[in-house]
């Protein structure tokens, strides 16, 4: 298995959850956006004042590469949310009430191991487990090889094992059953390496293959885990191992795609959490008996590398993994660049904490101050692509962007790693995503 | 007390900003403001998070890499050293601040590098005037008319000092070196090393001679002549493992300019042993170890491909001891270093392209 070159393996930081995995109460409003996972937005099925129950279809794709939307809780519709300067609805919303009852939602189980692998696909589709799968499709014959995969290398993240705990014999069932339905003939789950009691479980449980990934981020994307599995081969498809459980739930248990497995992490909680958390709850809601008293945080959906920083209204949609939860930091420090730093991660090692085993600091603060670049090299030494994301940067700022094609600038992955490590504080993340998102425009055209 | 510090600094920044006579000081006190407190940005988008590293704690490491260097250039030659450096901070800062202002920039840290880094490399009797002609010729011409920090082809404190080694000859070679000054106290005990003790002979140990002229002992333990800073050998091969370790330099760029020097020195000193040091004196002798380790590694004006700092690393070293050989100047680290910055970019172009050359072909 080739080694990652670059990538950064990311140490423990402050607010990472840990143990058992808590249930969350499950709350009287949900917000389901129609939009979730892979695929198009579905269009609404039910009209305000209807009687939902949870599991039953509110939405439709309106084309073959989407998934239905189901109702998480029991309950009627309140409103079609619309956003400001749009047509169509964003989201349903839906609420408790007593007085009104839809029948049950109907069982989607089916008997997997008989099941033609056409009907196998229709049923998890049903089931909302496409929007878990790249592309938002699930038939036979879009994969050969598929990869579950249960590694984590990103910051705040417990180790994979933690969050599938005692339920890793319903990931292997539920990994044959994706694979069977996307007709793929290999079956791999790459979990981390330093995961092994984990990866015995798998194993123990009937997995085909388990390939050992190195925690370096950003070893578990989809192009790298291709690379690192089966040489880069093109009929590759990587899933979450959310989507071999969602998939285990819909054919085994006949359950919708309404329940979700969150990682809730970072300095702002007080009490990070692996919890389960129905589609829908806001996430405000989910953090709010968990966050550090009297802190401003800023919550970020997914990592704080490439996630998307969103208002504490954002509901929890059914393709999340985990929420960073940061704490604000707008505090200006007598004379900070000289500190010790115990807690402070740097890719140069310059502070204590590269020689401390302490849990580092994780919140908004810069750092430091936009500089001109210096050409240190370390965005270059951390790109797990082999990229220059410096040069790249200064081609885009004079509108080379064909010569920054030819260096490869349509290979990035997007990790955020450049960013991250940039001691000038150089936006290269931003400005190579968006000189990305133009030469697609200008290959569309 | 850090209370009151701040508070005079708010006073400051309002009165300059709302006085139009004193706007001109405003970029001034805004620099130290943020150089002091930072500025309390935060993210704008993804990553959220940002490794805690900046300019200014890397430049900070450089600096405090220099500092035992500056120390013992002190102790060896006198507190005129030190003046020596004070001079070179108040011109090579002003000038970089006049810059600034004019750019409406903030001032670079990069410069409190470059002004140690400059007198750490004259003879320990400079005139202060030549200090502070070379450091503002560095800074101006070095890196200013290039754009500026992150621009400039050379390194600017190298540039500072070839323009007064070849414009004012009298004050760089011949009678201005002087040995350490003796005693325990040594120069913490005097202002320099008096008339007396200066020599018009080019430091022993840059003279070939038929036996190394200076003991191993007294290059590492800075017990030679030599110019400000390069004397106290042991501690710059230390401060480069520190640099390497932290990877704030490149350890390939240093270890390969060492590498270069030895062995070009070893295989003239094999041809013509009494004309060519040998290869260990090639490594110790001058500035070539102040020169790996603090010259050759500026990011800047260095390659960035892996293979090319190594080629740029060897070309140094092998330069330097040519020059040293073949031209007459005593030292060639400075020449050698200027002339591989000059081929650093072409260098970079050709390993570039056979990089993407490679990645374009089918795996």
């Amino acid at each position: 298995m080739a080694a990652l070159k670059g990538g950064y393996r990311f140490r423990l930081f402050e607010g990472t959850p840990e143990g058992t995995v808590a249930a969350h109460r499950v709350g009287g409003r949900v917000v389901v956006p129609l939009a979730q996972g892979e695929g198009y937005a579905a269009l609404p099925v039910v009209s305000p004042g209807d009687a939902v129950a949870a599991g039953q279809v509110i939405g439709t794709p309106p084309a073959q590469v989407g998934s239905p939307v189901h109702a998480p809780i029991d309950g009627v519709v309140r409103e079609l949310a619309v956003k400001a300067r749009a047509k169509q609805p964003w989201a349903i919303v839906i609420e408790r009430d007593a007085g009104k009852a839809a029948p049950p939602a109907p069982d989607t189980r089916c008997e997997w191991t008989a099941a033609a692998p056409e009907a196998l696909a229709e049923a998890l589709t049903h089931a909302g487990v496409a929007a878990l799968v790249p592309g938002g499709m699930i038939a036979p014959g879009l994969a050969r090889v598929l990869v579950a995969v249960c590694v984590h290398t990103a910051p705040l993240l417990p180790r994979a094992g933690a969050v599938y705990a005692g339920r890793e014999n319903d990931l292997v069932t539920g990994g044959r059953i994706l694979a069977k339905a996307l007709g793929a003939q290999e079956l791999c789950f790459a979990v981390g390496r330093r995961d092994r009691a984990f990866a015995a479980a798998l194993a123990g449980g009937g997995a085909p293959r388990v390939a050992a990934i190195d925690e370096v981020y950003p070893g578990e994307h989809p192009k790298l885990l291709a690379r690192a599995v089966a040489g880069g081969a093109a009929d590759v498809v990587c899933v979450s191992g959310r989507a071999a459980l969602a998939a285990y739930d819909a054919a085994v248990k006949g359950a919708a795609l309404i329940n979700v497995r969150l990682c809730l992490g970072g300095a702002g909680l007080a009490r990070p959490a692996i919890v389960d958390a129905r589609v829908g709850t806001p996430l405000g809601e989910l953090c709010a008996d968990r966050l550090a008293p009297g802190r401003e945080v800023r919550y970020v959906a997914g990592n704080f590398l490439t996630g998307v920083a969103v208002p504490p209204e954002h509901p929890v949609t059914r393709d999340l993994e985990c929420v960073s939860v940061l704490p604000e930091d707008r505090e200006r420090r007598f004379l900070e660049f000289m500190r010790p730093g115990a807690r402070k991660d740097s890719y140069g090692r310059t502070f204590l904490a590269a020689f401390l085993k302490r849990p580092l600091a994780g919140d908004t603060n810069l750092h430091g101050e936009l500089r001109p670049c210096i050409n240190c090299g370390w965005c270059e030494d951390v790109c797990p692509v082999g990229l220059m994301p410096d040069l790249l940067m200064k081609l885009l700022r004079i509108d080379q962007g064909e010569e920054a094609e030819a260096l490869a600038l349509m290979d990035c992955i997007e990790c955020g790693l450049c960013s991250y490590v940039c001691p000038s504080k150089l936006p290269l993340h931003e400005e190579l995503a968006r000189g990305k998102r133009a030469v697609r425009e200008e290959l569309a055209q | 007390m850090i209370g009151r510090l701040r508070r005079i600094l708010d006073y400051l920044l309002r009165v300059t900003r709302e006085n139009p006579r004193l706007s001109p000081v405003h970029p001034a006190v805004d620099a130290i403001d943020t150089f002091l407190f930072g500025k309390g940005d935060v993210t704008a988008g993804a990553p959220h998070v940002r490794g805690h590293m900046d300019v200014k704690r890397f430049m900070s490491v450089v600096i405090l890499c220099l500092l035992p260097c500056a120390a013992w250039g002190v102790y060896a030659f006198g507190w005129r050293v030190a003046a020596l450096i004070a001079v070179s901070y108040i011109f090579g800062v002003g000038v970089e601040a006049i810059f600034a202002g004019a750019r409406k920039e903030t001032l670079n840290e990069g410069a409190f590098v470059t002004c140690l880094l400059f007198p750490l490399t004259l003879p320990p009797t400079t005139p202060f005037w030549v200090c502070a002609v070379g450091i503002v010729f560095g800074i101006v011409f070095g890196k200013e008319v290039f754009g500026g920090t992150g621009y400039n082809v050379f390194n600017p404190a190298l540039v500072g000092r070839c323009f007064v080694y070849i414009s004012f000859p009298r004050h760089m070679v011949g009678g201005v070196w002087t040995n350490p000054i003796p005693g325990a106290a040594g120069g913490f005990a005097a202002w320099d090393a008096g008339v007396d003790a200066v020599t018009s002979a080019t430091p022993a140990h840059l003279t070939t001679l038929q036996e190394c002229p200076v003991p191993f002992g007294d290059l590492l333990f800075g017990l030679a002549s030599g110019s400000v800073g390069e004397t106290l050998r042991i501690w710059i091969v230390a401060a480069g493992l520190i640099l390497a370790l932290t990877r704030v330099a490149s350890f390939s760029i240093m270890i390969s300019t060492v590498i270069g020097a030895f062995v070009t020195a070893a295989i003239g000193h094999h041809a013509a042993p009494s004309a060519w040091p040998c290869g260990a004196m090639g490594v110790l002798g001058g500035g070539l170890l102040f020169g790996a380790v603090f010259m050759a590694t500026d990011p800047v004006s260095g390659p960035r491909h892996p293979l090319t700092r190594w080629l740029y690393g060897l070309g140094i070293g092998a330069i330097s001891v040519l020059i040293w050989m073949y031209s007459g100047y005593p030292q060639g680290v400075m020449f050698a270093i200027l002339l591989m910055n000059t081929a650093a970019p072409i260098l970079d172009h050709f390993a570039i392209r056979r990089r993407y050359r490679a990645r374009r072909a089918p795996a």
